[in-house]
């Protein structure tokens, strides 16, 4: 007889039935399977929610007024301003009224006497994709957060729309 | 008697697992719990140490299941997963293992004889070594599982093999003869 036989006759005496594990220890670890799988579903539910909730308030705050690089904007330097409206609401806008508060102007570099007024009302364009925009350029010397109030209004002069563009003024940008 | 696993049966109820059906784990006991506990008796001190081994290794499987490649060959993965283990906790508790003979005698019951005999000739030799022969030779691991689950080569499983069947044949006659 070789080794490998001799080996595997010695071994095949052994009766299984003789060595078995206590009856309880696969109830044992079915549970403790089963708490461990639970207790990381919950991980995982924390895990995902902090994740989402930490890009959430990235995502709020790169939006935010207040902090949208766009609406930070340096003193003493032009800065033009889009205002669009969407189909539904400039259906009837014709002229736009803006106001300016306090430290802050018109520009053109046609037209200098503009940085004296403090209202404008301008005509709405029309764009070649069907929305209307409304530009204009401002100058602040002032720091801080202001608003401009806009008024809009259709072509009979009743008022439509009447928003508040918050700008963000500051002295490094 | 010993009955062997059925490999086919085995894959299946992984691939279930694997799934995520969770009452798959319970057959993949049913079917492997044995060959497990045998392995882990083997080189465990004890019989309570050999639960322990069993327990933290099916915890380990049932947790780690989606990480096996080969389905059929889950039993060598559970061997691996148990001689990982099982070294893991000799490192941490530096202590030998290797059951010692009084141990044996105070433990003895005439069930338990053979596998006393064979526990104790077992014992005299290295764990890698212990590890094979349970594996391919109790267990009927084919020598590639047996090689995958200890990372070794097909071709040195097949030499060592031969050297320690001689020597455990030896050490089994002369136990005979005391």
């Amino acid at each position: 007889m070789d080794n490998e036989s001799e080996v595997k006759t010695i071994l095949s005496k052994l009766n299984q039935e003789d060595l078995l594990p206590h009856p309880y220890l696969k109830t044992r670890i079915l549970a403790v399977s089963r708490e461990l799988r639970a207790s990381e579903r919950k991980l995982f539910f924390w895990k995902m929610f902090s994740t989402l909730s930490m890009a959430g308030l990235v995502m709020s705050l790169y939006f935010h007024p207040l902090t949208n690089r766009h609406n930070s904007i340096p003193l003493n330097t032009p800065y033009v301003i889009h205002m669009n409206f969407n189909d539904q609401e400039s259906t009837h806008v014709a002229i736009a009224e803006i106001q300016l508060p306090q430290g802050v102007s018109f520009h053109s570099e046609k037209n200098l006497s503009l940085r004296e007024a403090r209202q404008l009302r301008l005509p709405v364009f029309l764009t070649k994709d069907g929305r209307y925009r409304l530009p204009f350029v401002v100058v602040a010397s002032g720091e801080g957060t202001k608003k401009i109030h806009v008024r809009l209004f259709d072509k009979d002069n009743h008022l439509v729309k009447e928003s508040f563009i918050k700008v963000n003024f500051n002295r490094k940008s | 008697m010993k009955e062997s696993v059925d490999f086919e049966k085995l894959a299946i109820i992984v691939a279930k697992m694997k799934a995520g059906d969770e009452s798959a784990n319970g057959m993949f006991y049913d079917l492997t719990h044995r060959a497990l506990y045998r392995f882990s008796f083997f080189l465990s001190k004890d019989q309570a140490s050999a639960h322990d081994l069993c327990h933290d290794t099916f915890i380990k499987a049932f947790l780690n299941i989606k990480g096996l490649k080969n389905n059929r060959g889950a039993l060598g993965w559970l061997f691996q997963i148990a001689k990982n283990t099982f070294l893991d906790q000799k490192k941490k508790t530096k202590e030998n293992l290797v059951t010692d003979s009084e141990e044996l005698e105070t433990s003895k019951s005439s069930s338990l004889d053979e596998w006393l005999v064979v526990k104790k000739i077992l014992s005299t030799m290295e764990v890698q070594d212990q590890m094979l022969l349970i594996m391919i030779d109790l267990e009927g691991l084919s020598y590639h599982e047996a090689a995958e689950a200890m990372e070794l080569s097909d071709d040195s499983i097949r030499m060592k093999l031969h050297k320690i069947r001689q020597d455990f044949i030896k050490k089994y006659n002369s136990t005979e003869t005391n």
